[in-house]
């Protein structure tokens, strides 16, 4: 019931959102916004992983270009195909990669999984770079339709909704694992991995569940990238700043709980997008490093953190 | 490269015009393989064509793993062509074999490929050579401390800059600079070890944060080199840039061999350092029992801060000769992440030895890649390795474990 009544009140301020932007009458509003909220999915995502148990993930770039090359693919072979659906194959490849990463490293310690994540991520910038159907190095255009399918308006409205969809999804998930049996399970992973294997959790199951999930939210993220930016290259798609936000959020914001990168990511991400417009995107990347460094030095339990002294 | 892809399309084109391919090839025009039909064109100086594929192959390796998109696609073009001439020409042999100019191109081909392995082979050690200077400094801190210095390929990067400025602003050797500015390097490493000290190491477990710590060093070291210097390619001159020492067929550039001998110069000081003194001893203590080494009169936190500042240091030269064997810009660090920690778990954590073999083994693999599958694809090689190496043997070829 909780779970419930929490979802009512997440789509009653989304749909509040959405609202309010259109008031605004700005187009630039959605295109900002539909950052924000992607990396809100970015970092809830990450959170399930590296927050609840522990494991660092570096290949977020990886899970999210894979989603979007997915739609790439899709857009090229089936472009009837409508958006949701593509971002549930994206989230599904996203999620089997992720799944077989986990197998292969997910038995070693925390820090070979990170270093193997980063390294899937270059791998799989490697794979695209070569694969001439997507473009290879060059890069694939996808010309975005001019309406929205469901309701009177942009189309950058509508991938706007279906973000702001996504994202109240995951973030419900985040909350409802935070507080089941598998949120203790996590815990207890991250607290003391050999504790809990002594005392009866199938740590690799579990570890394997969020890795897969985690991976699998950051390809549905990556799956409208291709109709937002309507060019995608293997640079831009497997940017390292992917990585370094997604990591940066739920740190700044807490790791804890699923409110921490919710508070991460709206404040990060909308610093950056005043900061690209205002000074340079350059920059606003560097603040996002400094601020990263910054708060685990100085507030290891982030702005949440704070709050629950 | 551009001018090379040209040459490489001349050479196509010219054997497209003989009447002699055309019967060779025998309707397959459009795969017309340009290394049979140059050996039958006997007025051509053969030995200089036939090496020159080879040269390509084994000197811009890295070059050209690193030009700007449509430069390299354009090298991955010509090397597939190549190499799928190549490997039409060799299944073509058996079918024509009772034409005797198919047979001396046949020997020719032979040639071609030893030749072409034997450069292969030997580039790839010299750069296996190199990518254990690299490797080396992350071979202390990840091998012996146990600290996960992902940031090392970013100040790897950081020392290219300083030779770089060294040698265009003030004209300074390269690599001698390099080995002057390391003291520098030593203090920013002890800098920074003492900040992940305060801050991570005294606190407790802090894995998660500290691995952040040294992520987030990584990408604002990227991003203020951007800042500073843009995005362009950065060179160096020294007079070893350039010329080559020839072997037989085989083709030492002293680029690549310089280098190479500096950083296993670098490793075997290091070792000796390592082995022979009490501060060495005590690194390669510290790691395994910082309590004992307390009992010794020795300060745990002060060995590793020496250690830490030594593996910085190593970064400085690596990163001198990193900017002698390739242009370099900023956000090439990340290609060396997965190449350094392959290397490093691979080798056995913080076995020296064990480093400069793994790094030479992949040096050869990275190598023979490039020249049969095209430098794109090198990148992967490294990471696919890590993975197998992960997933198979964690504990590395030579590990203790």
């Amino acid at each position: 019931v909780r779970n419930v009544r929490f979802i009512l009140i997440s789509l009653v301020v989304g749909s509040v959102t959405f609202t309010v932007a259109r008031l605004i009458e700005n187009a630039y509003v959605f295109f900002a916004g539909y950052v924000v909220l992607q990396y809100i999915v970015l970092a809830t995502a990450w959170n399930i992983l590296g927050g609840y148990t522990g494991y660092v993930n570096f290949g977020t770039a990886a899970f999210f270009a894979l989603g979007a090359y997915t739609t790439v693919v899709l857009h090229k072979t089936v472009p009837f195909l409508p958006l949701p659906a593509m971002m549930l194959a994206g989230g599904l490849i996203s999620g089997i990669i992720g799944l077989g990463m986990g197998y292969l490293t997910l038995r070693l310690r925390g820090t070979f999984f990170s270093i193997a994540t980063l390294a899937m991520a270059v791998v799989a910038q490697t794979l695209i770079t070569n694969w001439n159907f997507v473009g290879g190095s060059r890069g694939a255009y996808i010309i975005r339709p001019a309406d929205s399918p469901i309701f009177p308006g942009d189309y950058i409205q509508y991938l706007f909704v279906v973000m702001l969809l996504l994202s109240v999804t995951s973030v419900s998930i985040a909350r409802a694992i935070q507080h089941s049996r598998l949120g203790y399970g996590f815990s207890a992973i991250r607290d003391d991995e050999l504790a809990a294997e002594a005392s009866g959790v199938p740590t690799l199951r579990l570890k394997l569940i969020a890795t897969a999930l985690s991976g699998g939210l950051m390809g549905m993220a990556g799956a409208p990238l291709p109709y937002y930016v309507t060019y995608l290259d293997p640079a831009s798609g497997f940017s390292l700043s992917y990585a370094v936000n997604t990591i940066a959020m739920p740190l700044i914001g807490g790791t804890a709980t699923w409110l921490g990168p919710v508070i991460g990511a709206i404040l990060l991400g909308t610093l950056q997008q005043v900061a690209t417009v205002t000074i340079s995107s350059a920059l606003s990347l560097l603040l996002v490093g400094l601020l990263l460094v910054g708060f685990v030095i100085a507030a290891p339990k982030g702005i949440v953190g704070w709050f629950k002294r | 490269v551009t001018a090379r892809a040209g040459h490489e399309t001349r050479i196509t084109g010219r054997a497209a015009d003989t009447d002699q391919t055309a019967s060779f090839a025998e309707g397959q025009s459009q795969a017309v393989p340009p290394q049979p039909s140059q050996s039958t064109d006997l007025t051509q100086p053969a030995g200089q064509r036939k090496l020159a594929p080879a040269l390509e192959g084994s000197s811009i390796t890295l070059l050209a793993s690193r030009t700007p998109a449509h430069c390299a696609q354009q090298t991955q073009g010509t090397f597939l062509m190549w190499a799928n001439n190549f490997r039409k020409a060799t299944s073509q042999r058996s079918r024509h074999s009772p034409d005797y100019r198919v047979e001396t191109s046949q020997a020719k081909l032979m040639d071609l490929s030893f030749d072409l392995l034997g450069n292969a082979l030997v580039s790839g050690l010299l750069l296996g050579g190199f990518y254990a200077a690299v490797t080396i400094g992350v071979s202390i801190s990840f091998g012996m401390l146990d600290i996960v210095n992902i940031a090392h390929p970013a100040f790897v990067i950081l020392g290219s800059y300083t030779a770089y400025i060294a040698n265009s602003d003030f004209g300074f050797d390269p690599v001698l600079s390099g080995i002057a500015l390391s003291p520098a390097f030593y203090l920013l490493g002890t800098t920074i070890y003492y900040v992940y000290d305060v801050s991570f190491e005294r606190r407790g477990d802090a894995s998660i944060r500290s691995l952040a710590f040294f992520f987030g060093i990584l990408f604002i070291s990227e991003v203020a080199l951007v800042l500073v210097f843009g995005v362009d390619y950065r060179l160096v001159d020294a007079p070893y840039i350039g010329p080559s020492l020839h072997i037989g067929v085989i083709d030492l550039p002293l680029r690549l061999l310089v280098p190479c001998l500096i950083s296993l110069a670098l490793i075997g000081t290091l070792q000796l350092f390592m082995s022979y003194t009490f501060i060495g001893r005590a690194i390669q203590a510290v790691a395994q029992d910082p309590i004992a080494l307390r009992l010794m009169a020795a300060d745990p936190s002060r060995i590793k801060r020496i250690a830490f500042g030594l593996s910085i240091a190593s970064a400085s030269i690596a990163g001198a000769i990193l900017i002698v064997i390739q242009p370099v810009e900023p956000s090439i660090a990340r290609d060396y992440i997965g190449r350094i920690f392959a290397i490093c778990v691979m080798g056995g954590l913080g076995s020296f030895g064990g480093t400069v073999v793994a790094a030479m083994t992949l040096g050869v693999m990275e190598s023979l890649t490039s020249t049969f599958y095209g430098p794109s694809w090198s990148p992967a090689v490294a990471f696919g390795f890590l993975l197998i190496t992960l997933a198979v043997r964690p504990a590395g070829l030579f590990g203790r474990r």
